[in-house]
């Protein structure tokens, strides 16, 4: 339910840009860390961009990221063997900016924004998983593991701000690289790094 | 929007989104019966191979001694060993969850089974006054072991020699108590069980710390010793406190080893006493057969 309202958001905000005269649309996948839990995962990202000004551009976007983290262990400690843990990740997030823009050249510009975000986020962090010993004849367990998580899910609030560089390579089409930063209130944060293709009318 | 906002906004989330690292750990759980459980036996459960996976923490535990997931019969206790009477006749659940210093539960679930194969005959024996026998069965890979024990305290009829209740219900129930030198000769296949006879059925009800509870027992597989007290120098005492068993083994040339037990102790002790001395009498045969 809440993935549809995001989704729904999403194109009425797209919806809303695509009607302006000067935009742009953006593609983009990027490399995500979340420092926190030391994820790290990927995701794609879709925005929409319209021109206030030369200098001030106005950006609502969403995407999706994973992420995952595996923690060895391998060791065995009186005679329990603890397994490796994993951590998993995966979020759509809706995101609404305004946006700087300089520009040193035709060819070139940067982009500076940041703006509130709003995400579904679920997380599931492996607190322990490890193997008991043999038990006697008058124990019965369904499994020898033993298997501990902690899941946090749900709707979050949060902030987002980064920075791209605009290259022009064609006349309504541009590359961008860009690093952003995506601080999430009682949730999982993350920086990511991100490649991306925009076509601009 | 004032663009130094945009700055502001950007240092932020960059700092919200670099926040310390967390390591997120659990305690790791196992535990144990000291003894196999038996039903109504009381039983000592060990955590104690439990350990958090963070250096320096500490782990208290509580127990479902139930196991009905609904509440925790003992309170966060930072001790891992609980003793409990078993309650399942046949299996059950009992749980365990462990909390280390940062909040962080582990929680286990096990199942216990309990099968004691015993059954109750009537012998024909040498005695005037018969008695009942439990008889234990075990089986091995190897061998059958058929150990069995008087089951009621032995009763002789009245003499000076010994002394016996005057209330009829009081001689069922506490047998007749006699001298060592009588005890070690009642009957011809039944013999008085050694201090290593006792010790295995110790061992079998828990152990010395427990068991002088659990053969006191009133369920069916219990010996269900009772406590007749002792008789020295012509008088009955303890009577109702304390239960004295000889055992076939001899201390010295005027005194011999026996059992005792005591109301509201879980401790079964050997004791040294005078033959002389009036103690309660159970008689016991064993048979192993090899396949």
């Amino acid at each position: 339910m809440k993935k549809l309202i995001i989704s729904l958001i999403l194109i009425a905000g797209a919806g809303t840009l695509w009607s302006q005269d000067k935009g742009s649309l953006t593609i983009s996948g990027s490399y995500m860390y979340m420092p926190q839990y030391r994820m790290h995962g990927a995701g794609y990202t879709l925005s929409l961009q319209h021109s206030l000004k030369p200098w001030l551009s106005l950006e609502a976007g969403g995407g999706y990221t994973l992420g995952a983290r595996t923690i060895e262990r391998n060791e065995t400690v009186n005679d329990v063997r603890l397994l490796n843990l994993n951590y998993h990740h995966a979020a759509y997030s809706l995101y609404a900016a305004p946006v700087l823009k300089a520009r040193s050249s035709r060819a070139v510009s940067l982009e500076l924004y940041a703006g509130p975000v709003i995400t579904w986020q679920s997380n599931v962090f492996d607190l322990n998983r490890y193997e008991m010993p043999e038990s006697p004849d008058y124990i019965g367990r369904m499994t020898n593991i033993v298997y501990v998580n902690r899941v946090l899910e749900g709707t979050f609030f949060g902030g987002i701000a980064g920075f791209r560089v605009n290259l022009r390579t064609g006349e309504n089409w541009e590359v961008n690289l860009g690093v952003n930063a995506t601080g999430i209130i009682k949730a999982v944060s993350s920086v990511n790094a991100s490649i991306g293709i925009r076509y601009c009318w | 929007m004032k663009t130094p906002v945009i700055p502001i906004l950007f240092l932020s989330v960059a700092l919200l989104a670099s926040c310390d690292s967390t390591e997120m750990t659990s305690p790791v759980v196992v535990f144990d019966a000291l003894t196999p459980p038996i039903y109504k036996f009381k039983v000592t459960l060990d955590a104690s191979g439990s350990f958090s996976t963070e250096e320096g923490d500490w782990l208290e535990y509580r127990w479902d001694l139930n196991g009905d997931h609904l509440a925790w019969e003992t309170d966060w206790s930072n001790n891992p060993v609980v003793t409990l009477q078993f309650p399942y006749e046949h299996n059950g659940y009992i749980g365990l969850q462990a909390r280390d210093q940062n909040g962080n539960i582990t929680e286990l679930y096990q199942g216990f089974y309990t099968n004691v194969n015993y059954g109750i005959i009537r012998p024909n024996t040498d005695l005037e006054i018969d008695f009942r026998t439990i008889n234990y069965q075990f089986s091995f890979p190897d061998h059958h072991w058929s150990w069995m024990w008087a089951y009621d305290n032995i009763q002789l009829p009245g003499s000076a020699g010994w002394y016996n209740f005057p209330a009829s219900a009081d001689r069922a129930l506490y047998g007749t108590l006699m001298p060592w030198p009588v005890a070690n000769n009642l009957e011809e296949d039944y013999r008085l069980p050694s201090k290593a006879d006792w010790q295995k059925m110790i061992d079998f009800c828990g152990g010395a710390a427990l068991a002088g509870f659990n053969l006191q027992v009133k369920a069916e597989h219990g010996l269900q010793l009772t406590l007749p007290g002792l008789v020295t120098a012509g008088q009955l005492r303890e009577h109702g406190k304390t239960g004295y068993y000889w055992t076939g083994d001899e201390a010295d040339e005027d005194s011999a080893w026996a059992l005792k037990i005591t109301e509201g102790s879980d401790e079964a002790e050997f004791v040294i006493l005078d033959k002389s001395s009036l103690a309660s009498v159970r008689l016991m045969i064993e048979f192993i057969n090899y396949r």
